[in-house]
């Protein structure tokens, strides 16, 4: 994998996540991880190699069938990325727009009773049904990354990809919304990847990790028999 | 700080580049081009001296207003701004669908995107004054021509700013969007609308600003509104009557002004 005219970004990446499983993907900074995740759903486009999600090839996806792929994959990105002039509840509601193309979708005001419903309990499973009337660009950024989280529970995905969800909160709120962020997913039964720079928490969340050196998978480790030494060498 | 640590930085940049020769030729012939256009113009302060008592002698014709004429002038100052809101209000909804086509990294396909930049640009360029005489050509005389003249003119407007500020709203909801799955539209419609509807709201209204003025001016093709009437008035030297559209014209505009000015706080 090569940005145009760029050096390459991810070379010889071998790996196969089972279904409920949670991985970590770590490393130091530039070695590829964000560029892998958004390889998964081509929101990078790769300029090779296979990768295959729940059973579909993706790379031999397009149009249609490519986004009815991406409905069942849940991403949540470093930056929240949540419409900032809409209410929280418009927001989590566009979450169900991985199942249907509807324009009831697009804002609270005009949404269906029963998916305003759902969304509501989506919120109330991240603590925040009490904000669902408030803007996005009024939270703190722990309320904002549970609101994508909610967005995600609202797609009802059946994997999850996470790039450094907690990586621009404080240590505090980034534990407490990593730990409601796993346990989510577990209840659910989702399979969980997501990457951190944070060792404790990507052995504290994840069954499984997979460090990156240079573009190339460097180690995949057992979390429940590794420390956060094992890991050092990944960033020397 | 000693002087050895000040030199440490080695010496301070120049303060303004100094232009290449290409540069300074090119600012030089702009001036030059400047200069000749003024003298070009036939303005002198002699022809200024001499056109002084004409001035003046318009000016006394035009004071005290003549207000016997007021309710005539009233309806086609009505006239007027409801052709500036029609013709804003049908340009803005018009311009809201090309500005998505014409939007890098909205627009479906390059092709599309050149083709409808093309247009706005094309709607933006000609002056309102000439889609006006087009226009009373081919609906006929009335406010319908000059309705039509303005959302043209507003589509050229909107169009361009509508576009550029969803160019520039944040892509991250954007990527959010796609990432799970939703349509193109739904993408638009959800993420990207809503982070430039201020701009909108701001464009929205500085193109009423502009369509009332211009509404007035179309009149004079007889594309409707109090344009004829001030023709009609200079044409029989009734300077008396004219300065009384102008006052109410001047009145409406800045009451428009004034208007807008308040919703955009309030709005925005």
């Amino acid at each position: 994998m090569t940005f145009a005219g760029g050096p390459v970004v991810l070379d010889g990446i071998d790996l196969a996540i089972g279904r409920g499983e949670s991985v970590a993907v770590i490393g130091a900074n530039g070695t590829g991880k964000s560029t892998m995740l958004r390889c998964l759903l081509r929101l990078i486009e790769p300029t090779g190699g296979d990768i295959r999600l729940l059973d579909e090839d993706v790379m031999s996806l397009g149009g249609r069938r490519l986004r009815r792929l991406r409905s069942r994959v849940g991403f949540v990105f470093q930056r929240h990325n949540l419409v900032p002039r809409l209410s929280v509840l418009s927001n989590v509601i566009h979450g169900a727009q991985a199942h249907s193309g509807s324009p009831r979708l697009w804002h609270q005001a005009v949404c269906p009773a029963e998916i305003r419903a759902e969304a509501m309990y989506c919120l109330d499973r991240v603590g925040l049904a009490h904000l669902a009337c408030r803007r996005a660009d009024q939270l703190s950024g722990g309320q904002s990354q549970r609101v994508a989280i909610a967005r995600t529970l609202m797609q009802r995905a059946e994997i999850v990809i996470a790039d450094e969800p907690v990586a621009s909160l404080d240590p505090s709120a980034g534990e407490e919304v990593m730990e409601l962020f796993a346990g989510l997913m577990r209840e659910d039964g989702a399979t969980l990847i997501f990457t951190s720079h944070h060792l404790g928490q990507a052995i504290a969340f994840s069954e499984r990790i997979v460090g990156l050196r240079g573009g190339r998978v460097d180690l995949d480790l057992v979390s429940a028999t590794t420390s956060a030494a094992d890991l050092r060498s990944l960033y020397d | 700080m000693t002087d050895g640590l000040l030199r440490r930085g080695g010496p301070a940049p120049a303060r303004f580049e100094r232009p290449g020769v290409f540069a300074s030729v090119c600012y030089v012939a702009a001036a030059a081009f400047a200069i000749v256009a003024i003298q070009n113009s036939g303005l002198s302060m002699e022809r200024l001296a001499s056109g002084l008592p004409s001035i003046g002698r318009v000016l006394d014709q035009m004071f005290p207003p003549n207000i016997e004429r007021a309710v005539p002038i009233g309806i086609s100052l009505f006239e007027t701004f409801q052709m500036a809101v029609a013709g804003t209000v049908l340009g803005v909804v018009l311009s809201l669908p090309l500005a998505i086509l014409a939007a890098r990294g909205l627009s479906p396909h390059p092709v599309v995107y050149f083709l409808t930049r093309g247009l706005i640009s094309f709607f933006r360029t000609v002056p309102d004054l000439i889609w006006a005489l087009f226009f009373v050509i081919a609906v006929g005389l009335g406010p319908a021509a000059g309705t039509l003249a303005i959302m043209v003119d507003t589509i050229g407007f909107c169009g361009r700013f509508f576009a550029e500020a969803m160019e520039e709203t944040d892509t991250g909801p954007r990527e959010a969007l796609t990432a799970l799955g939703g349509s193109r539209t739904g993408m638009i419609f959800s993420a990207v609308v809503p982070q430039a509807m201020p701009s909108f709201i701001n464009t929205s209204l500085f193109s009423l600003e502009k369509a009332t003025r211009s509404s007035v001016v179309l009149g004079l093709v007889g594309a409707g509104g109090i344009g004829i009437e001030l023709k009609v008035a200079m044409d029989l030297f009734t300077y008396d009557i004219a300065s009384t559209i102008i006052i109410a014209v001047f009145a409406l505009v800045l009451l428009v002004e004034q208007v807008s000015g308040y919703l955009r706080t309030r709005i925005i």
